[in-house]
């Protein structure tokens, strides 16, 4: 840890000392300069780009003097009609009208400006004055206009590429409440989190991390809500971040989680803008990462992966009952298989006769002991829930019919497994898709593993053992400094009322206390509130 | 970083002591009440109970005098370097042995229960190992596990109490309404390794936030145990009658299985508890196992305590095997209950001592 430490901070500390912009990275050392010859600036964009088939470098004379005049963006990341129609339509055509008109020509020196001020008609403008920040900029899908005699280059935002569009969630599908989720453009992403909260103090910050892909990084929180520390704390640690490419907010979680040694989620992904926009109002920081129809918030504690947004939407005793079955299911979904073993290998006396004899019946022709036989089946279910994840649609179905004979009457005919062992596979597997977050349930079906293990060699004082591991590696998580079993422990008492149930909405009066955030009341009029004030 | 409350908080406090008391002894508490006590069994483990909280209470006061420092630290400031590393040095065997104590009465027990065939030696390895884990996680680990099982160890016996009430009766009851005083203030001493583990609170109290370690969370914290031991043996007598109980072994598990109601999807009981109870006796193990290491590092004056971890599970795993059989182990649990009597009683002369030099150290000192 700290070897890595020391090889990484004398780089960090040069590109403080030079106060310097990163430089671009090619095998011909380019001055970064901009030099006031168009000619000179245009071979320097040559140099990365030439080989490049997307680029477009599209040169022109500018009005009755013909000052050499260049484009230069990428194909494909640009929108052809804004360059067409607002930039050269208007520098080729509409500047030598109103050169007429108004009887004067324009000039090398001035053209710059005249065009800045006069020729572009483009809402979002920029100036570089270094060839790298231009060049970042041409390679967002920006476009460069290099004048002669000018040292600037003008950024005109003529993005527009292909995108998909705003769709249904696919992962966290709801039956009441938006059905719109974030895609793959920031910018969008953005947009859906403004359209919720019309609040000026929500801020959406955005860094560029990676330092090949340049990837735009956004974090959005409210000011007056958040935690200043808890911003500080993201900005430090998003900073942190010294890599090629970033592709996917997965990569940045992985770079920001405090254990990297546990298989429970520490933030928490989503793809649901309202989901989202709760978190933050609730003075929690999202991320979001270009490319990426994902965001992460943070701090997650464990609570935050049993709660979908319908809770709220629905009436709270609804949302209570599916908050109990959402803890109660996952406790099914890790324990169940290894509670059957130790239970059949150790203690049968522990079922009611009947049903002690019931099991042993069916499982007179089974070879394997019960550890095998619950191992076997659920690898098979694992390896079903994989396949299928990535098949295409059509073929879809077969897995589904191929899983009815693997996990089913076949496999029971075929003297591999009882009856009960399939039932029980089965009851798990349905457990583990109830909580609501793709992450969390999977970390809960993996933990089954070394429990039954556990119970293999333990029986039920395995189990036990087996949870309170579980819950020793729980208490010890952090998430970005905050307590992950919260809030239980430690006791947040104020926190319990949003936690295994949901309830009244009257009576959620503050935002999570153990995000400590800057305004705990999300109510004014609140009558327990001025009893508070009143003692 | 963040939100890091390197103090515990109050609740956290209460659930330290009351995990650490409340352990392996809740399942053959009525027997041996009832073996020492006889007729006086409730007044006794009442009157146990009520020592254990003014010790307690004398352990509070006495810490929160000394707010930054641990008891093996003010030995030396009050007592001089040699009498103080030597009463400490005392203390720390007196944490270990307690450790190996309880584990060795908890593998014994579980292996009579749940595990016929299973090696002591894997219970207690596998135990202690646990408990490795949690140490390594130091006090915060601790107090948050604490705060965690407690509620569900609290509200599984009172689940028992209420349970089996269909089989309590008065009239067993009787013979224990009017016991001899002297009898029972006899068998305190016997009664009080019951409720041994409030010495934790001489351990913990600088890490406890400023105000937090008060005399009424002190008393919440010991009323607990108090309480459900006190509800256990009342339950064990009224469901089975004294005599019946004395010859149990484990009392409240009887008492588990005796349950029966209808739609019932198990058919014995006692070994839901028992599950529920290793819980309990994990948290004194670890616990107790903590205040060992964290009491030598403190002794040595080092600040890093894991390593100690490691050195000492050796230990407490070769003392937990060294008894051979019953009569040894009971005899090491009249003899730790002296030694852990020995020490509150030594917290009370420390007091009287500080109170009279005025030796005591300021909160900002």
């Amino acid at each position: 840890m700290k070897i890595i430490k020391k090889n990484k901070n004398p780089k960090k500390l040069e590109v403080l000392e030079e106060n310097n912009p990163p430089q671009l990275k090619s095998e011909e050392k380019v001055d970064i300069t901009l030099s006031k010859s168009i000619d000179e600036n245009l071979a320097k964009f040559k140099a990365f780009l030439e080989d490049s088939s997307d680029a477009v470098f599209r040169e022109f004379k500018l009005g009755s003097q013909g000052i050499p005049c260049a484009l230069v963006f990428i194909d494909g990341l640009v929108n052809s009609e804004v360059i067409n129609e607002n930039i050269l339509k208007n520098l080729m055509y509409e500047i030598t009208m109103l050169e007429r008109a108004r009887g004067q020509s324009i000039q090398a020196e001035n053209a710059y400006d005249f065009i800045k001020e006069h020729a572009v008609s483009v809402g979002e403008i920029a100036e570089a004055e270094t060839l790298d920040k231009s060049m970042l900029m041409v390679m967002s899908g920006e476009v460069a206009l290099i004048v002669e005699g000018s040292k600037k280059i003008l950024i005109v935002n003529a993005r527009g590429w292909p995108a998909r569009g705003v769709s249904t969630p696919d992962t966290e599908g709801s039956v009441r409440g938006p059905k719109d989720a974030f895609t793959e453009t920031l910018r969008v992403n953005t947009a859906l989190l403004r359209r919720k909260c019309k609040d000026p103090n929500m801020v959406i910050k955005t860094i560029k991390l990676g330092r090949r892909s340049k990837t735009d990084v956004a974090y959005v929180y409210i000011k007056g809500i958040t935690n200043p520390k808890l911003v500080e704390e993201v900005e430090k640690r998003l900073n942190q971040i010294d890599v090629d490419e970033i592709m996917e907010t997965g990569q940045i979680e992985q770079w920001i989680q405090d254990s990297y040694l546990s298989p429970f989620p520490q933030v928490q992904l989503t793809e649901r803008p309202d989901t989202t926009i709760s978190n933050v109002f609730d003075g929690r920081v999202a991320i979001l990462v270009d490319n990426s129809p994902f965001s992460i918030i943070v701090p997650a504690g464990l609570y935050q992966f049993f709660q979908a947004p319908e809770d709220y939407y629905d009436r709270w005793i609804i949302g209570s009952f599916l908050r109990f079955l959402r803890w109660s299911a996952s406790l099914l979904a890790a324990f169940v298989p290894s509670i059957y073993i130790a239970v059949i290998t150790y203690h049968p006396s522990f079922l009611p006769t009947p049903l002690a004899l019931a099991i042993a019946a069916n499982r007179v022709n089974i070879p394997f002991p019960a550890f095998v036989e619950a191992f076997l089946m659920e690898i098979t279910i694992e390896l079903l829930r994989e396949s299928g994840a990535r098949l295409p649609k059509a073929i879809g179905q077969t897995i589904g019919i191929v899983g009815g004979i693997v996990i089913g009457d076949a496999a029971v005919r075929a003297g591999i497994t009882s009856p009960s062992m399939v039932l029980l596979v089965a009851i798990t597997a349905i457990a583990s898709f109830v909580i609501p977050t793709y992450s969390a349930g999977i970390a809960l079906r993996l933990i089954r593993f070394p429990l039954m293990i556990l119970a293999a060699v333990l029986g039920l004082y395995g189990v036990v053992l087996g949870f309170i591991l579980l819950n020793i590696h729980l208490v010890s998580l952090k998430s970005f400094g905050f307590d992950y079993m919260t809030p239980q422990a430690p006791l947040v008492l104020q926190d319990t009322k949003d936690w295994i149930l949901r309830l009244p909405r009257h009576l959620l009066w503050n935002r999570p206390a153990s995000v400590n955030p800057v305004d705990i009341d999300r109510m004014d009029q609140d009558p327990y509130k001025e009893n508070k004030n009143a003692k | 970083m963040l939100n890091k409350h390197d103090r515990l908080g109050g609740i956290q406090y209460i659930a330290l002591i009351s995990s650490t008391i409340m352990g392996v002894i809740a399942i053959s508490l009525p027997n041996i009440a009832i073996e020492s006590a006889h007729e006086g069994a409730l007044l006794s483990t009442l009157m146990a109970g009520i020592l254990a909280t003014i010790f307690a209470v004398i352990m509070n006061i006495l810490g929160n005098l000394f707010p930054k420092k641990t008891i093996v630290e003010y030995l030396v400031t009050l007592l001089g370097k040699s009498l103080g590393k030597l009463l400490g040095l005392i203390l720390i065997i007196y944490f270990l042995s307690t450790t190996a104590l309880i584990l060795r009465v908890f593998s014994d027990a579980l292996k009579g229960l749940l595990l016929l065939n299973t090696p002591l030696e894997v219970i207690m390895i596998s135990m202690l190992l646990t408990a490795v884990y949690l140490c390594l996680n130091g006090i915060n680990g601790i107090a948050k596990l604490s705060e965690l099982f407690l509620p569900i160890i609290i509200l599984s016996i009172l689940l028992l109490i209420g349970l089996s009430s269909s089989n309590f009766s008065f009239v067993r009851l009787r013979p224990v309404l009017l016991p001899s005083l002297w009898q029972s203030i006899k068998s305190i001493p016997n009664l009080s390794s019951a409720f041994l583990g409030y010495e934790i609170i001489l351990m913990v109290t600088p890490f406890i936030a400023r105000k937090k370690a008060n005399i009424p969370n002190t008393l919440i914290g010991i009323g607990i145990p108090t309480v459900i031991y006190t509800l256990l043996v009342i339950m064990a007598i009224g469901a089975f009658g004294l005599k019946p109980t004395q010859q149990m072994n484990y009392p409240t598990i009887t008492l588990a299985r005796k349950i029966n109601f209808p739609g019932a999807f198990a058919e014995r009981f006692d070994i839901f508890f028992v599950l529920l109870w290793i819980l309990a006796a994990f948290t004194s193990v670890a616990n107790f196992f903590y205040m060992a290491s964290l009491s030598l590092v403190r002794l040595v004056t080092l600040r890093n305590y894991q390593p100690f971890v490691y050195f000492l599970a050796p230990i407490v795993y070769m003392l937990a095997i060294l008894p051979q059989d019953l009569p040894e182990i009971k005899m090491v649990n009249t003899y730790i209950g002296y030694l852990g009597l020995s020490i509150s009683i030594l917290a009370a002369v420390l007091l009287i001592l500080v109170l009279i030099s005025g030796k005591k150290e300021h909160e900002n000192g």
